[in-house]
């Protein structure tokens, strides 16, 4: 068993696996963030993933257009977070609240619109989906180990990566970055100074829907072709913890998502390998147990800091 | 020098009833420093909001440059020119000071561009410290840079966005005096420039330090603009803290009798570890109303918390018919007969979204007489509620109702009810009349002489120095947590002369008489 899981790790499928589940995290930890920035936390990524998710996928089967599908994902997603923001910024509904309502629905909706529409209960994998495609860069596809490395995955994971870099720009480089961190941190502040604090809040929900939305896609047709009940499982959480973990900075959610990607890839090996002495229950832990110590890790380091910061 | 903005009879009515302003003129001339004092609750918090576009005016009007105005938001303000540094920083932690300077007019890169021109930023900040002098470093995070030096990033903040008339709000009321006068330097600096200020306060001291002309507001009036060289303190606190309304409370002489209240040297420090009490010393005896006076924020409000027990003390003792206070948990202070209005009848002292009944059983609700065996017997307590809104004149359609929807007056008159009618040994009131009608504070300062004159000893705290007048047998002053002047009061004690110690000038004069010997 140890040997087969070696040759996996030596011959790139540990990475090409990891980069897979790392995807989904990394981009709506990305979402959370722009959400906790600018001071609405949206807690609702899990529901947002799962109802772009079938969204995507119930259009996308529909038109036959990865395209159309993935966009009516994310517009799904960003009308969602509109309503959490009529709810916690206009009427002032707490939006830890609000964000579990949207789980709660995300759940519950997509489940009910599954059994009416095609009346099934469980999953959903329609025939002939057109998934997003995956990206084989010529040339470098035959190469042997940037080949693996570099060609053959999904666009999204690319998007993904790419939302990285964009997320650093929009934050540190551009007067709407600055305005939503301002909102976060000192709303009174930013009102003093004339920055519309409800409308940049919006806009920063709206964000966090498309992100949440774009991960929801790559879930029902990227990573598998199908819509099954509660797919997510815990995903969304888990780039909540990601955004705590990350230090509340594009590249620190980067490095956080392939942590959690790393451990995702790591399980599923582990249980795909024949012959494994370790019961699969305990295997599938792992994300969760990474889960804890990266938070403790983070208490532990946040706790030092404050001290330093005291004493100095 | 010509005139830069007038305002003139300017009132202002709270929705809630209160008002704020009422009646105020103001003329600020191009190039001054112009100093707007009052005690707290004059109306000159509002007045700035009104002038800065936070609040509209009730009536009145704003000529800015000869011509009227009418301000919709702080952004008009801004684009007239008129920037304002608010008492508390308006500051985002976590992002650069330069970032804060410009935050909500950063500079891009070409007019169409989505990005920040982070060079052309920290050219600009870099001119605006060398031209002021206000040194700080640009690229640190404001959450690391010492309380002097934010003041100096809010003052960059408006200077950045073009203002030429700088409002200020008490700016030297979290500095050290070292940071106060290099904060005087910059506003000189400043002035040299063509700038106009507006320099709120109540430090004295400071008017006459800094300021060329100096309006006094005293219950949302204005009662005087002067030239500062043409006036002094002791006028300038004549007319802040001058008597306006007068209370008349019948009373004969006190008669007082055994100490009941020993404070010996008490420390404790205010919500932020700063200390707000040192070294207070005072006897309260049964039969007698010791009122303190002060401006506020001078250490009344953590003094009425170390007695009750709602704050720790730090150092010394207070002792009850010599039993040690503190130490003791609230609950057991109250068991002992200690009565306690709390000044603010909202959040302390009272429970607004209980009954009218409940709250006036809050402390004493186990005891037997509410009680059905293990129960709340609900026809005693309505029974006792009945008395209490009769004798203490709470006007309600009936005990269930919802204290929240009481006015003010209502609302103190269940809380008096509830600490008067357990019959303290030692009542202390904190601002008993704040915000009530005429009528309720006859009331009130009846039943508190009632209590005195059946013995109890009463510890008087209230903004409002005429009530302490009224009511006091002796005056403590308190300036900057200590206490300054213990007075009996008579026919003979002024106001201006409790104003005086309540201004720490008596302090100053004891330091000149001692450094002149």
């Amino acid at each position: 068993m140890w040997q087969s899981l070696w040759s996996q790790i030596m011959d790139l499928t540990l990475v090409v696996v990891m980069l897979r589940f790392m995807t989904p995290i990394l981009l709506s930890a990305l979402g959370g963030l722009i959400s906790e920035i600018a001071g609405v936390i949206n807690i609702g990524l899990e529901g947002l993933m799962l109802i772009s998710a079938f969204t995507s996928i119930a259009v996308g089967s529909a038109t036959g257009s990865w395209v159309l599908g993935t966009l009516a994902g994310v517009a799904a997603s960003v009308m969602i977070c509109y309503g959490m923001g009529f709810f916690s910024i206009k009427l002032k509904v707490d939006i830890i609240i609000a964000g579990f309502a949207v789980n709660i629905f995300g759940s519950g909706f997509t489940i009910f619109m599954m059994s009416r529409i095609y009346g099934v209960s469980g999953n959903y994998s329609p025939s002939g989906l057109n998934n997003i495609p995956a990206i084989n860069i010529p040339f470098i596809q035959h190469i042997p180990v940037l080949g693996k490395l570099l060609s053959g995955h999904s666009l999204m994971v690319w998007i993904a990566l790419i939302s990285v870099i964009f997320c650093m720009l929009l934050i540190y480089r551009t007067p709407y970055g600055v305005h939503l961190r301002s909102v976060g941190e000192a709303p009174e502040a930013a009102k003093s100074l004339g920055i519309p604090v409800n409308r940049i809040q919006y806009s920063a929900l709206a964000w966090s829907g498309v992100f949440a939305g774009l991960a929801g896609a790559y879930l029902s047709m990227g990573m598998t072709s199908m819509f099954v009940k509660d797919m997510t499982a815990g995903t969304g959480f888990l780039a909540l913890a990601v955004v705590l973990l990350g230090n509340r900075n594009p590249a620190g959610i980067f490095f956080g998502a392939i942590i959690f990607g790393l451990a995702s890839a790591v399980t599923t090996l582990v249980q795909t390998t024949p012959g494994s002495p370790i019961p699969s229950q305990f295997i599938q832990m792992i994300p969760y147990v990474v889960t804890i110590i990266a938070l403790v890790f983070f208490a532990v380091r946040k706790k030092r800091r404050r001290i330093v910061l005291a004493q100095g | 020098m010509s005139i830069l903005l007038q305002m003139k009879d300017i009132h202002k009515v709270y929705p809630n009833g209160t008002a704020a302003n009422r009646g105020v003129d103001l003329t600020i001339h191009e190039g001054e420093i112009h100093a707007l004092v009052g005690e707290n609750g004059a109306g000159k918090s509002t007045l700035m909001k009104i002038m800065f576009g936070l609040e509209a005016p009730t009536s009145g009007t704003i000529e800015y440059k000869g011509a009227p105005v009418t301000f919709h938001g702080p952004k008009d303000a801004i684009r007239h020119g008129m920037g304002m540094v608010h008492q508390h920083f308006m500051l985002a932690p976590s992002l650069t000071v330069s970032e804060n300077i410009v935050l909500g007019e950063e500079p891009r890169k070409g007019p169409l561009s989505l990005f920040r021109d982070r060079n052309k930023e920290s050219q600009e900040i870099e001119k605006l410290i060398q031209t002021y002098g206000l040194k700080v470093d640009p690229q640190a995070k404001v959450e690391t840079i010492p309380v002097g030096q934010k003041q100096r990033v809010e003052i960059l903040k408006v200077l950045y966005k073009g203002a030429r008339l700088l409002i200020l709000d008490e700016p030297t009321a979290v500095l050290t005096p070292q940071e106060t006068d290099e904060l005087f330097d910059s506003i000189k600096a400043l002035i040299k420039q063509g700038y106009t200020i507006i320099f709120i306060t109540h430090k004295l001291r400071e008017v006459m330090e800094i300021s060329n002309r100096v309006t006094v507001l005293k219950a949302g009036k204005t009662i005087a603009t002067l030239l500062t060289k043409d006036t002094n303190p002791e006028e300038i606190s004549r007319l802040m803290v001058g008597r306006e309304i007068l209370f008349r409370v019948d009373k004969q002489p006190s008669v007082p009798q055994d100490i009941v209240l020993s404070i010996k040297e008490l420390c404790a420090s205010d919500d932020k570890g700063a200390p707000a009490l040192c070294g207070i010393t005072l006897d309260i005896r049964a039969g007698e109303v010791v009122g303190i006076a002060g401006v506020e924020g001078n250490g009344q409000t953590e003094l009425v918390e170390t007695i009750t027990g709602l704050r720790k003390a730090i150092s010394g003792e207070i002792r009850y018919f010599n039993e040690e206070l503190i130490g003791k948990s609230i609950a057991q202070i109250r068991a002992m007969k200690i009565g306690h209005v709390p000044e603010d009848r909202q959040t302390t002292g009272s429970s607004l979204t209980s009954t009218i009944a409940e709250n006036l059983i809050l402390d004493h609700y186990r005891n037997p007489e509410f009680k059905w065996g293990p129960f709340q017997s609900k026809k005693k307590i309505k029974q006792f509620t009945k008395i209490m809104m009769d004798v203490y004149d709470v006007r309600a359609q009936n005990e269930d109702v919802m204290a929240g929807s009481l006015s003010g007056g209502n609302l103190q008159k269940v809380v008096i009810a509830r600490e008067l009618s357990k019959n303290p040994k030692l009542l202390i009131a904190s601002q008993p009349t704040r915000g009530v009608d005429i009528g309720a504070i006859e009331f009130i300062h009846r039943e508190i002489i009632k209590k005195r004159d059946g013995g109890a000893a009463v510890l008087l705290v209230s903004a409002e120095l005429s009530e302490v007048m009224a009511l006091s047998d002796r005056i403590a002053v308190v300036y900057e947590g200590e206490i300054v002047a213990v007075l009996e009061n008579s026919s003979e004690l002024t106001e201006e002369e409790i104003g005086y110690y309540m201004l720490g000038l008596g302090i100053k004069k004891q330091k000149e008489e001692v450094a002149a010997q």
